[in-house]
C-alpha cells in the first residue's frame, strides 16, 4: 500500500504535464473547433524561447529567470497569433479533418524550424521552479512535481469558472456551439477564437517552461505528449477544463503505477524484458471503454453537425485511365534509373496505403489513424510467417492481410458509437498501443530492430526486388516487382472506383452525409462501417505486404502514430475523396518521386524537407480545401447542367406511378401505437399515446411546439427509445433498429431536409430504393451482404422523380437546390421505396403558397392510392385539408383524435394553441 | 603548493590505492585478449588526472599493443597520393540530416581519415581514396536506397557503416550480401547478426557482458538497479547486461519506460535507485539527460555505483546536461580520448589537429569511424588495387586479428555464433568526476563465465 501510495505521488509531475497540456487542447477546440496537434509543440517552441534567452544564443541576450519567462510568453503569444490569422481563421469553416491535419502541419513547422535553428541536440533548459528533495513515504520527491500539479489544478480551477460564470466564457461556449446563432448575437466567433487560442497557447507555453526540471528540450519529447493529452482532452470530451485536468493526472498516476508494477517479479515478461506497450494498451482501453459507454449508435437529435468532407464525385473513365497508367508506369519501371524505379515503386506503395484511406475517411467519413499500422500488422504477421513456420508467398500475405482485415473490424467497433475527431483519438490511442504493445514486442512483434522477409517467390519465379531482370540499368530493384505493385495497385485502384460507382458506395457515402437519415433511408450504418473498415483494412494490408517486400524487412518504426498522422495529412492534401487524390498522396509520401527529386536535383531533404511538408500542407489546406485533386477534378469536370426551375410537377396524375393500388383493406391499422411514452431525463416528452393510422389513411398530427409530435416519429421510426407497443401491419417494431423499420416500410422524412450532400439527387433516391427494394427486417443482421447485390431499381427511381417532375434536377446536388426543392427531394425519397407507413415531418416547411398546394395534392392522391401517412405540419390549412383524421398533442398527450372539421372546433385544441381564446377561424389561419 | 597541485596529489593518491585494491582483488583480466567497443571516450584530456592503469596491462587503450604508427598500420607508403590514378572507393553510410541522429559526426571522422591517408599514408596502393556517401534521415525507405545507390555503384567494392539505427534493416535487406559492409560500433543487434558485415569494436550486446564482472567484482554489489529506455539496440543491450549481472549473481530490478516519457524520477524509483549498490542508466544519447537529470533530482550521485554505456559520452548530452557528462562511471572498449596512459592516443590527437575542428576530435563516433576507414584502407592495401573484390575483402576482414587501431590489441570475428559479425566482448571501465577528468576504474574485462 504505500508503495502504490508512493508512485500515485510519483505519478503527479508527468500527469500534470498531460493535465495542463490537456487543457491547451480544450482551449484550441472551444474557440477554434481545431484538435491541435502542435500543443506540445508550442510548449517546446516555448522551452526553447526561455533557454535561448537564458543562455546567451539570441544575438548575445542574456536575461534573468523573470524577464526570460516573460518574454518566452510573449513569443508564444506571437507564434499564437500568426497560427490563428496564418492558419485557423483561414479554416473556420473547413472539415475538422482539414483542421487537425493543418494543426500537424503547425507541428511540423515548429519541430524543423527547432531543428534547424538549435540541432537535435537535448538543451539544458534552466529550472524555474524549486527542485528542493521531499522525503515521501521513505522515498525522495522533488518539489516542483507538487508545484506544478498544483499550477495546473488551479488553472483548470480558474477556467473552468471563467467559462461558467464570465462572459467571455459564456460567449465561448455559444459560439463553439452556433456560430451563425452567436454572430447573430452580436458576438464575433474571431475574436472568441483568438482570445482561446492566445490563451492555449500561453498555457501549453508556461508548461514547456516550468516542467523543465521533467522534461527533455528537444524537438520530440514535449511535442510527444500530446498523445495522453488528447486522450485526456477526449475524456474530457473536448468541453471541460476539470475533467480534462482530472483525466490528464489520472493518466500521469496509471503510468506510474504500471512502471511499478511492470518491476515486480510476476509481472509478464517478453523475451526476458517486462512486457512492453502495457501503459500504452491499459490507456487505450480506458479510452475505448470510456467512448463506448458515452457513445451512441446514431448521432442524436441536435447533435452538432460537422462541416462535410469534400465531394466524393464518381469516378469516370475508370478503365481508360488505368490502362494508360499502367502502360506508361510499366514502360517506366524498364527505362528508369535504378533510384526513380525505386521512388516510383514508393509511390505505387503510397498510393495504395492513401487508397486506404479514400475509401474508410473519403466515403465513409470515419478519420482512423490505425490504417498504417494494419500495414504493419500484415508486415509483420508476413516477416513471423516466413521465419517462424515457412509460410511463404503467396499464403503469407494473404493470411497477413486477412489479420489486418479482421483488426480493422474489430478498431470498426469503436466507431459504431464514435465519431469525427474523437474517433481520430481513438484510433490514435489504438496505433500506440500496437506499436508499443504488438509490433515493439520481441516474441510476437519484430522487437525494436524489425525482422526479415523473404524475397516473395511464385513457383520458382522471383517476384522480389531482387528477380533476375533488372531493367536498362542492370541494378535493383527489379522492374518485375515494380509491375507487380503497379498491377496491385491499378486492380485496387478499379475495385475503389467500382465500389464508388456502386450502391455500396452511395450507401457510404449516405452514412458519412448523415447517419440518421441514411438508417431512415433503410442503410444500416453499422454494417457499411463494418464494410468500409474491412474493404480499408484489406487495401491497407496489401499495402503492408508490398512495404515489406520492398524493403525486404518490417519495423516498428516505419508505422508508428506520428507516421500515420502525416499519412493521414498527405492523404487530405492529396485528396482524400478521390483515387487521384490518392495518386497525387503517393507522389509526396516518404522517398516517392516528388521528394526523391527534390532531394535529388535540389538538395531538398530531412529537416528541410520536413519544413517544406508542413508550409505546403497548410497552404494546399487553405488554397485548395478538397486537396490537389478535388482542385485539380473542379477545373477539368463541369457539373452537369440542369434546369433550376422546376415544371409545374406531373399536375395531371403525380402519383399514379408511385403507388399504383392500395396493399390492404382500407381501415386496416397499418400503424398501431398503444401507451408510448418517451422520456429524456426527467421530461416527459409524450405519455401514454395511442395512435393508429389505417391502410391508405392520411392522419394528421399537429400540436404547439414542444408537444412532442417530432419525438412520436422518432420513437415510431425508431430514432428514440420508448417504452410501450409500435405495430406496423400486426407487427411489434418497438424493439427493431430504425434501419430495420425503414425496411419493412416505416419511412420518414425529415424537419431539416437531411438530403444526402455528397449524391446528386437521383442517388439520394437509388440509395434508398436500393435497399427498401430488396431487404427486409428479417435479413437485417445480415444486410452488409446488400453489397453485393445489384444495383438500384433505376427504373422506379426515375419513375419517382419523373411523376414528381424533379427528373429536371436528377443531376443536381442538394447544395444547388432551392429549400423547397430540397423538401420535394425529401419528400421523393421518402415515397421511393413505396413504405407502408410515410410519416411526413413538416414537408410544407419552406414551400411557398404555390408548392404547398401541390405537395397538399399529391398527398391525399397518394393517401387516395393507398398510401398510409403519418403527417406533421405547422401549416394548418394543408393538415385539415387534405387529412381524413387529425391527432393533436399537447405536452405530450393527446387532446384530440378525430375529423378535422370536428378537431377544428374542440375547445381543448383551441385553448392549446390560443390558450382558449381563439376562434376555429384562428386555429385554421 | 598551489590547491591545483594540492588536487593532483590527492588525485594521484586515490589513484595509487585503486591500482593496490585492483591488484589486490586479481580479478581482472589482462588486457592482451581484449580489444575495443561501442564509444570510445571524452571531450578532452583526462591529464588533470592520472587514470588508474588497466589492471593486468598497466596502460590505457590496448596498451603495448596500441596502433601508434598510422603508416604501418595501413600498408601505405609516405606521401600523396596520386590524384591522376583511379580512386578507390568506399561507400560511406550514416544516420543524419534528420530529426533523429546517432553519431552524426562519423562522418566528420570518417573523412578525416580520407583525407589522412590521400594526403599522407599514398592511398591505396597510390590510387587515391573516396567516398561515396549516403545518409539515411528517418525511414526505411532511405536504407533501402542507400544500399541499391552503393549496389549499383560498380566502384564501390566495400561499404563502411557510421551510426545507423534507423533503416538498417532495409539496408541490408536490399543489400543481399552484395558488398561486404564493415562497422565501428553496431547500435542495433542487426549488424551483428549479418554474415557479410564485420564489427571492429563491438555491438550494443557482447560488450556489455562485463558488467556482470565489474559488479561482482570490483563494487562487489549484491543488487542492482537497471533502467532504460525501450528504443531499437537499447533493449538488448539491457538484457545483456540484465543477464550478465544475474550470472555473476547479482539481484538486478529491471524497469524498462517508454521514449516519450518525461519524468523518470518513477521509473528510476521503481528500479531501486535508492537503495541498490549499483545503478545502470543504460541508454542512447537521446535518453541520457533525462536519467542524469533524474538520478540527481532523487540525490543518486555516488559516480562508483552508477556504471553506464559510453553512449552517454556524447556532445549532445553534455550540451543537454549544460556542458558537462554525466557524472557517472562508464564502460568503454575503445581508445578513450586524451587518456594520457594510451599509447595510441596521440596520434590520433595530431591527426585530428592538423585536419578536423578541434571540438569534433574527442566525439567518440569520429574516433570510431577514424580508425575503421583506417583499417578498410589497411585491407585494401594488403589486397593490392589490383587484387580488391567484395570476397577477397570480406576474407581479409573476418580473418583480422589485431590490433585494431584506437580499440582492441586483438580481435576474433566469428565467436559467437548468433552474432557472427561481432569480433569483441571485452570493455574497460572508467570514473567520471566532471570538468573531463576521467579515472580508470577497471582494466579490460570479460564477461562473468
Amino acid at each position: 500500500m504505500k508503495e502504490i501510495l508512493l508512485f500515485i505521488l510519483l505519478g503527479l509531475g508527468p500527469g500534470a504535464l498531460i493535465a495542463g497540456l490537456a487543457l491547451g487542447v480544450v482551449l484550441t477546440y472551444r474557440g477554434a473547433g481545431i484538435v491541435n496537434l502542435a500543443t506540445g509543440g508550442v510548449a517546446m517552441l516555448a522551452g526553447y524561447a526561455f533557454w535561448a534567452l537564458r543562455t546567451d544564443q539570441i544575438a548575445g541576450i542574456h536575461l534573468s529567470t523573470g524577464p526570460a519567462l516573460v518574454a518566452a510568453l510573449a513569443f508564444v503569444v506571437v507564434v499564437g497569433v500568426l497560427i490563428e490569422f496564418v492558419v485557423f481563421r483561414p479554416l473556420r469553416t473547413a472539415s475538422p479533418l482539414a483542421k487537425l491535419v493543418s494543426s500537424l502541419g503547425i507541428l511540423l513547422i515548429a519541430q524543423a524550424t527547432v531543428v534547424l535553428a538549435f540541432g537535435t541536440t537535448p538543451q539544458p533548459e534552466p529550472s524555474v521552479l524549486p527542485q528542493t528533495p521531499v522525503k515521501v513515504l521513505g522515498a525522495v520527491i522533488p518539489v516542483d512535481r507538487f508545484i506544478l500539479t498544483g499550477i495546473v489544478i488551479v488553472l483548470a480551477a480558474g477556467l473552468a469558472s471563467v467559462y461558467r460564470w464570465s462572459r467571455f466564457g459564456l460567449a465561448t461556449r455559444a459560439a463553439s456551439e452556433n456560430q451563425t446563432a452567436a454572430m447573430l448575437g452580436g458576438l464575433s466567433p474571431d475574436r472568441l477564437s483568438l482570445a482561446n487560442t492566445l490563451l492555449a497557447c500561453l498555457i501549453a507555453g508556461a508548461l514547456g517552461i516550468l516542467a523543465a526540471s521533467l522534461t527533455s528540450l528537444d524537438s520530440e519529447t514535449l511535442p510527444l505528449q500530446i498523445v495522453p493529452a488528447l486522450a485526456a482532452a477526449l475524456l474530457a470530451r473536448f468541453t471541460s477544463f476539470s475533467l480534462a485536468c482530472a483525466a490528464g493526472i489520472a493518466l500521469g498516476i496509471i503510468d506510474s503505477l504500471l512502471q511499478y508494477v511492470s518491476s515486480l517479479s510476476w509481472f509478464p515478461t517478453s523475451g526476458g524484458i517486462a512486457v512492453p506497450g502495457i501503459q500504452e494498451l491499459v490507456t487505450f482501453l480506458i479510452i475505448v471503454g470510456a467512448m463506448y459507454i458515452r457513445g451512441a449508435r446514431l448521432p442524436g437529435r441536435g447533435d452538432l453537425v460537422e462541416q462535410r468532407l469534400p465531394l466524393a464525385p464518381r469516378p469516370q473513365n475508370l478503365i481508360r485511365t488505368a490502362v494508360i497508367a499502367g502502360v506508361i508506369c510499366a514502360v517506366a519501371l524498364v527505362v528508369l534509373p535504378y533510384d526513380f524505379r525505386e521512388a516510383l515503386i514508393n509511390t505505387l506503395i503510397g498510393t495504395l496505403m492513401a487508397l486506404s484511406l479514400v475509401v474508410l475517411t473519403g466515403f465513409v467519413g470515419q478519420i482512423s489513424v490505425v490504417q498504417l499500422t494494419l500495414a504493419g500488422v500484415t508486415g509483420f504477421a508476413i516477416s513471423h510467417f516466413a521465419v517462424n513456420f515457412g509460410i511463404g508467398f503467396p499464403l503469407a500475405p494473404i493470411i497477413g492481410t486477412a489479420v489486418a482485415v479482421l483488426l480493422g473490424m474489430i478498431t470498426a467497433l469503436s466507431a459504431l458509437r464514435v465519431r469525427g475527431v474523437a474517433l481520430a483519438v481513438v484510433t490514435l490511442a489504438a496505433a500506440v498501443a500496437i506499436q508499443n504493445f504488438g509490433f515493439l514486442n520481441p516474441t510476437w512483434g519484430g522487437g525494436q530492430t524489425g525482422s526479415p522477409v523473404p524475397e516473395p517467390q511464385l513457383l520458382g519465379l522471383d517476384l522480389g526486388t531482387n528477380a533476375h531482370f533488372r531493367g536498362l540499368d542492370g541494378n535493383v530493384p527489379s522492374p518485375i516487382y515494380g509491375w507487380v505493385v503497379l498491377a496491385v495497385t491499378l486492380g485496387l485502384c478499379l475495385v475503389v472506383g467500382a465500389l464508388r460507382r456502386g450502391n455500396l458506395g452511395q450507401r457510404m457515402l449516405a452514412v458519412r452525409s448523415n447517419e440518421r437519415a441514411a438508417a431512415a433511408a433503410s442503410i444500416n450504418p453499422r454494417n457499411v462501417k463494418l464494410a468500409a473498415f474491412g474493404i480499408s483494412a484489406f487495401v491497407a494490408g496489401l499495402a503492408g505486404s508490398l512495404y515489406a517486400y520492398n524493403f525486404g524487412s518490417v519495423s516498428a518504426d516505419r508505422f508508428d502514430a506520428f507516421t500515420a498522422l502525416s499519412l493521414i495529412a498527405f492523404a487530405y492534401a492529396g485528396g482524400i475523396t478521390l483515387i487521384s487524390g490518392a495518386a497525387f498522396a503517393g507522389l509526396i509520401s516518404t522517398q516517392a518521386l516528388f521528394p526523391y527529386a527534390l532531394d535529388k536535383w535540389f538538395g531538398l531533404s530531412g529537416t528541410w524537407f520536413l519544413l517544406f511538408g508542413g508550409v505546403i500542407l497548410i497552404v494546399t489546406l487553405i488554397q485548395n480545401p478538397e486537396g490537389v485533386a478535388g482542385a485539380f477534378y473542379r477545373r477539368t469536370h463541369r457539373r452537369p447542367a440542369f434546369d433550376p426551375q422546376l415544371p409545374e410537377a406531373a399536375a395531371q396524375d403525380p402519383v399514379a406511378a408511385i403507388s399504383s393500388s392500395p396493399r390492404g383493406e382500407r381501415g386496416t391499422p397499418v400503424l398501431r401505437v398503444r401507451g408510448l411514452s418517451v422520456a429524456f431525463g426527467g421530461v416527459h416528452a409524450l405519455s401514454e399515446v395511442d395512435l393508429e393510422v389505417g391502410e391508405g389513411e392520411l392522419v394528421g398530427l399537429i400540436g404547439p411546439n414542444g408537444a412532442g409530435k417530432t419525438t412520436l416519429i422518432d420513437a415510431v421510426t425508431g430514432f428514440v427509445s420508448c417504452a410501450g407497443v409500435v405495430e406496423l401491419d400486426g407487427r411489434n417494431i418497438e424493439k427493431l433498429a430504425s434501419y430495420e423499420r425503414a425496411r419493412l416500410g416505416c419511412s420518414r422524412t425529415w424537419q431539416g431536409t437531411d438530403l444526402f450532400d455528397d449524391l446528386d439527387v437521383r442517388e439520394n433516391l437509388a440509395v434508398a430504393v436500393a435497399v427498401g427494394e430488396r431487404a427486409t427486417a428479417e435479413d437485417g443482421a445480415a444486410g452488409a451482404l446488400d453489397a453485393a447485390g445489384p444495383g438500384p431499381e433505376l427504373g422506379e427511381v426515375d419513375t419517382t422523380l419523373a411523376t414528381m417532375g424533379l427528373d429536371p434536377i436528377a443531376p443536381a446536388l442538394p447544395s444547388e437546390l432551392s429549400e423547397g426543392q430540397r423538401k420535394l427531394v425529401g419528400f421523393a425519397r421518402a415515397v421511393v421505396s413505396r413504405p407502408r407507413l410515410l410519416c411526413l415531418d413538416e414537408p410544407a416547411a419552406g414551400l411557398d403558397t404555390r408548392e404547398s398546394s401541390a405537395l397538399g395534392r399529391r398527398l391525399r392522391d397518394l393517401a387516395d392510392r393507398g398510401q398510409s401517412t403519418l403527417l406533421i405540419d405547422h401549416d394548418m390549412g394543408l393538415v385539415l385539408g387534405i387529412c381524413d383524421r387529425v391527432v393533436v398533442l399537447e405536452f405530450g398527450k393527446v387532446i384530440a383524435n378525430d375529423a378535422p372539421e370536428v378537431v377544428r372546433r374542440d375547445p381543448a385544441v383551441i385553448a392549446a394553441y390560443l390558450g382558449g381564446a381563439a376562434t376555429p377561424a384562428q386555429v385554421v389561419d | 603548493m598551489t590547491r591545483q597541485a594540492l588536487r593532483r596529489l590527492s588525485v594521484l593518491t586515490t589513484a595509487l590505492a585503486a591500482i593496490v585494491a585492483l591488484a589486490a582483488c586479481g580479478s581482472s583480466k589482462s588486457s592482451s585478449s581484449s580489444s575495443a567497443a561501442p564509444g570510445a571516450g571524452a571531450s578532452s584530456s583526462a591529464t588533470s588526472s592520472s587514470p588508474a592503469p588497466a589492471t593486468g596491462s598497466g596502460s590505457g587503450g590496448a596498451g603495448a599493443h596500441s596502433v601508434t604508427n598510422y603508416l604501418a598500420y595501413t600498408g601505405g607508403k609516405a606521401g600523396p597520393a596520386n590524384p591522376k590514378l583511379a580512386p578507390v572507393t568506399i561507400g560511406w553510410v550514416n544516420q543524419q540530416g534528420g530529426t533523429q541522429q546517432v553519431g552524426p559526426l562519423a562522418t566528420v571522422g570518417a573523412q578525416t581519415a580520407v583525407k589522412y591517408i590521400n594526403s599522407q599514408l599514398g592511398g591505396v596502393d597510390g590510387h587515391p581514396v573516396a567516398l561515396k556517401e549516403c545518409f539515411i534521415r528517418s525511414a526505411d525507405e532511405e536504407g533501402t536506397t542507400c544500399a541499391q545507390q552503393l549496389l549499383a555503384d560498380k566502384q564501390v567494392k566495400v561499404i563502411d557503416e557510421g551510426a545507423v539505427a534507423i533503416g538498417i534493416q532495409s539496408f541490408y535487406s536490399t543489400l543481399g550480401g552484395g558488398k561486404p559492409v564493415i562497422v565501428g560500433v553496431s547500435v542495433t543487434p542487426t549488424d551483428a547478426a549479418e554474415k557479410n558485415a564485420v564489427v571492429l569494436f563491438g555491438d550494443t550486446t557482447h560488450v556489455l557482458g562485463p558488467f556482470g564482472t565489474y559488479a561482482k567484482q570490483v563494487l562487489h554489489a549484491k543488487s542492482a538497479a537497471l533502467i532504460y529506455p525501450n528504443i531499437a539496440g537499447i533493449t538488448q543491450g539491457a538484457q545483456a547486461i540484465g543477464n550478465a549481472l544475474k550470472s555473476a549473481g547479482v539481484q538486478v530490478k529491471s524497469v524498462a519506460y517508454d521514449e516519450s516519457q518525461t519524468d523518470l524520477t518513477g521509473a528510476l524509483t521503481s528500479a531501486g535507485v535508492q537503495t541498490a549498490d549499483m545503478i545502470i542508466p543504460y541508454s542512447d544519447s537521446s535518453g541520457c539527460v533525462n536519467l542524469a537529470k533524474g538520478l540527481k533530482q532523487l540525490g543518486v550521485t555516488d559516480v562508483k555505483k552508477i556504471v553506464s554505456a559510453p553512449l552517454c559520452l556524447n556532445g549532445q548530452v553534455q550540451a543537454g546536461l549544460g556542458g558537462d557528462y554525466p557524472i557517472w562511471s562508464y564502460a568503454i572498449a575503445s581508445s578513450l580520448y586524451g587518456d594520457p596512459t594510451d599509447p595510441g592516443m596521440p596520434p590520433y590527437i595530431k591527426v585530428t589537429k592538423q585536419l578536423e575542428p578541434a571540438a569534433d576530435a574527442p566525439d567518440p563516433w569520429n574516433l570510431v569511424a577514424f580508425s575503421q576507414i583506417l583499417t578498410t584502407v589497411k585491407f585494401l592495401n594488403e589486397l593490392g588495387y589490383n587484387g580488391i573484390s567484395s570476397q577477397a575483402l570480406l576474407a581479409k576482414a573476418k580473418a583480422f586479428k589485431g590490433p585494431l587501431a584506437l580499440g582492441a590489441p586483438s580481435l576474433n570475428c566469428g565467436q559467437f555464433p548468433s552474432a557472427p559479425a561481432v569480433c569483441n566482448n571485452r570493455t574497460q571501465f572508467f570514473a567520471y568526476h566532471g570538468h573531463n577528468q576521467f579515472v580508470k576504474a577497471a582494466g579490460w574485462l570479460q564477461p562473468p563465465t
